[in-house]
């Protein structure tokens, strides 16, 4: 399955916050290369610098006040993005690397009904009519699973549940089918019973559109139902790296060990 | 009952939705509809001016005959149609807030009369504002059947002369409220989402103006150039824009923030994109409040600018000269002041009314 050269080659990835308060060091020397069609999963608890990591492959890190370490290199396609113009950076996102983040209540813009958002996307790529555009939109909607996608085009965010607007925010940040889909804590905001739903739909997304996958979770039982491949962080640094299997069986690091035990004592208690 | 009162409704517009409980739509659709079909029996013979009148005359006549029309067609689709409960956050749900508020209602009814009197304006006034009658007998006559509001030192009509100058303070309003909700909009939100050094520079250009007394600058413009209608206009939105941008900025700060403009950003949208289709469109509500606010202050202003007789030169009557014109008097014709000094103060107070009622039901937390 791993073959050719990775979509995204993360090597040396290090940002740190320069606030008043002192430098903080978020993500440290991070490594990773992910490849078409594959699925990686990165875990750690919050201020593990997973976020960061996610938000650094397409540069929506704001800086000032983060400062990209010296020898940190993203490639895409063999392509450096550290450092790239913000042009290019723009025609990175969404069309080459999409993102869905974690609340998907706040993730659309308020006051534009659903359809509105994902024909503006749509239209990014050049001239649709007005016609096409909401034909495309009512597929995409119907593709992540919305029942009466062409009534739906017309509703707003919040008259959409929280799993339907995750599945709108997945249908938007897929509309200009990107090669590569950041997930940041897709599911943490949603009911189990919807979370189960969001991850079989990436996971269809993936085998349909050979789409490679960074999965971001607090939850290793989330990325190990989803991932081959698993990265665990912890202030900042890697602190393993492998085949989801293996890190589940056998952890190397006692943080790992640790993570471990508060799911199965999670998964005890409920 | 219930079909007789929808049959009624139907027939009559308003009826059903005051029996529904509705009853500031029952108010205005009822209040349209009688009034204008009353203007049109009363002064239907002015009608055949639109062959030969200009625009003004077309627009009201347009008004008076299409008005009862709009409302009729409203109310029947209203009584046809089942009403959906509002859900929350939506339009439905502001408009219920808004209509609990009785002062609001009242305010917001005022206003919708203003603009339509001031739309009817030629065809509704028995008098041209210049027009001078008998020189000798009619000045200064009190309020009686043809004068319905008397007469001033020229003998002109005050109540014609009161509708007209509605029409100019209204535009007047209407223009300054639109270049100072524009100019504003534009550098609040350019200084908000940029940020830094230009945010810095914009704020500072914007405390200038805010320091400068506005009525001083008002008058030294006044007073170096002729007025005119565009002039008075540019100087009012002029001076006013610096709030707007103020406001403007405190919410930008805050939306660029929110989740859905990184969620923008992730899509590949320009800086510029997500500044006027997405960032923009979330400030309506604050919008809207200061709007309604800023017209009142505005046609409170320009009366200011009359009254001080640096308004629209005198043959255009204002609700502001026509004050000044009545304060030698106001003993021996107390009508010439009273009358135009209560139009000032109705429409202020009903533009501030309507404000405050918005402000509650929209819940922007605004800095006044």
């Amino acid at each position: 399955m791993v073959t050719g050269p990775p979509l995204l080659d993360v090597t040396d990835l290090s940002v740190a916050f320069h606030g008043r308060r002192g430098v903080v060091t978020a993500v440290d020397g991070v490594s990773f290369r992910l490849h078409e069609g594959e699925a990686l999963g990165i875990v750690g608890e919050s201020g593990s610098g997973k976020t960061v990591t996610a938000l650094s492959v397409v540069g929506l890190v704001p800086t000032p006040p983060a400062v990209m370490g010296e020898g940190s290199s993203i490639r895409y396609r063999g392509e450096e993005m550290v450092g790239a113009s913000e042009a290019r950076l723009r025609r990175l996102r969404g069309g080459e690397v999409g993102i869905v983040f974690q609340d998907p209540a706040q993730a659309l813009n308020p006051v534009r009904t659903v359809g509105a958002q994902i024909v503006e996307t749509l239209r990014l790529d050049g001239p649709l009519s007005w016609a096409d555009a909401r034909e495309r939109a009512s597929e995409l909607l119907a593709e992540f699973g919305i029942a009466h996608p062409a009534r739906q085009l017309d509703a707003y965010p919040h008259e959409f549940s929280g799993g339907m607007a995750q599945r709108a925010a997945l249908a938007i940040a897929m509309a200009r089918n990107p090669a590569v889909l950041v997930a940041d804590e897709p599911t943490t905001q949603l009911d189990p019973t919807v979370q189960g739903q969001i991850l079989r739909l990436l996971r269809d997304l993936r085998e349909r559109r050979n789409l490679a996958l960074l999965l971001v979770s607090h939850d290793l039982g989330v990325v190990a139902g989803s991932c081959r491949r698993v990265l665990v962080m912890r202030r900042g640094q890697m602190v393993e790296d492998g085949p989801v299997e293996d890190v589940l069986r056998s952890p190397r690091h006692p943080y790992t060990r640790e993570l471990l035990d508060s799911r199965s004592i999670a998964l005890a208690g409920g | 009952m219930e079909t007789g009162r929808r049959v009624l409704g139907a027939l009559c517009p308003g009826v059903h939705q005051i029996l529904a409980g509705r009853w500031a739509a029952g108010l205005i659709l009822s209040g349209s509809w009688v009034g204008l079909l009353a203007v049109a029996t009363t002064r239907w013979r002015t009608f055949p001016a639109v062959l030969t009148g200009g625009w003004d005359v077309r627009i009201a006549v347009a008004v008076i005959v299409f008005g009862p029309l709009a409302a009729w067609i409203w109310s029947w689709r209203d009584v046809r149609g089942s009403r959906e409960h509002p859900e929350a956050g939506s339009a439905g749900e502001v408009v219920g807030r808004f209509v609990e508020s009785p002062a609001a209602v009242a305010g917001l009814l005022t206003i919708i009369a203003l603009v339509v009197v001031a739309l009817i304006t030629p065809v509704l006034a028995s008098f041209h504002p210049a027009e001078q009658g008998d020189l000798l007998a009619g000045r200064f006559r009190p309020p009686s059947g043809t004068h319905l509001l008397g007469t001033d030192r020229h003998a002109r009509d005050l109540l014609s002369r009161i509708l007209y100058g509605g029409r100019v303070s209204l535009a007047v309003a209407f223009g300054a409220m639109g270049i100072s909700v524009g100019v504003g909009t534009l550098w609040g939100a350019v200084a908000g989402y940029v940020g830094g050094r230009v945010d810095g520079v914009l704020m500072r250009i914007v405390d200038v103006f805010i320091a400068f007394p506005r009525l001083v600058l008002l008058i030294a413009v006044v007073a170096m150039y002729e007025p005119s209608f565009v002039l008075i206009v540019a100087v009012l939105g002029l001076t006013q824009w610096p709030g707007v941008a103020r406001l403007v900025r405190g919410e930008v700060l805050s939306l660029r923030e929110r989740e859905f403009v990184l969620a923008a950003r992730a899509l590949g949208y320009s800086r510029r994109r997500i500044l006027l289709r997405h960032v923009i469109p979330n400030l309506l509500a604050p919008l809207t409040v200061a709007a309604a606010l800023g017209m009142g202050n505005t046609i409170l202003l320009e009366s200011g600018l009359g009254f001080l007789g640096l308004g629209l030169p005198a043959p255009v009557p204002t609700w502001g000269g026509m004050v000044a014109d009545g304060r030698s008097v106001l003993f021996t014709a107390w009508w010439v002041a009273a009358f135009p000094g209560l139009a000032i103060t109705v429409s202020v107070v009903s533009f501030n009314l309507v404000a405050d009622g918005l402000r509650d039901a929209l819940d922007p937390r605004l800095p006044w």
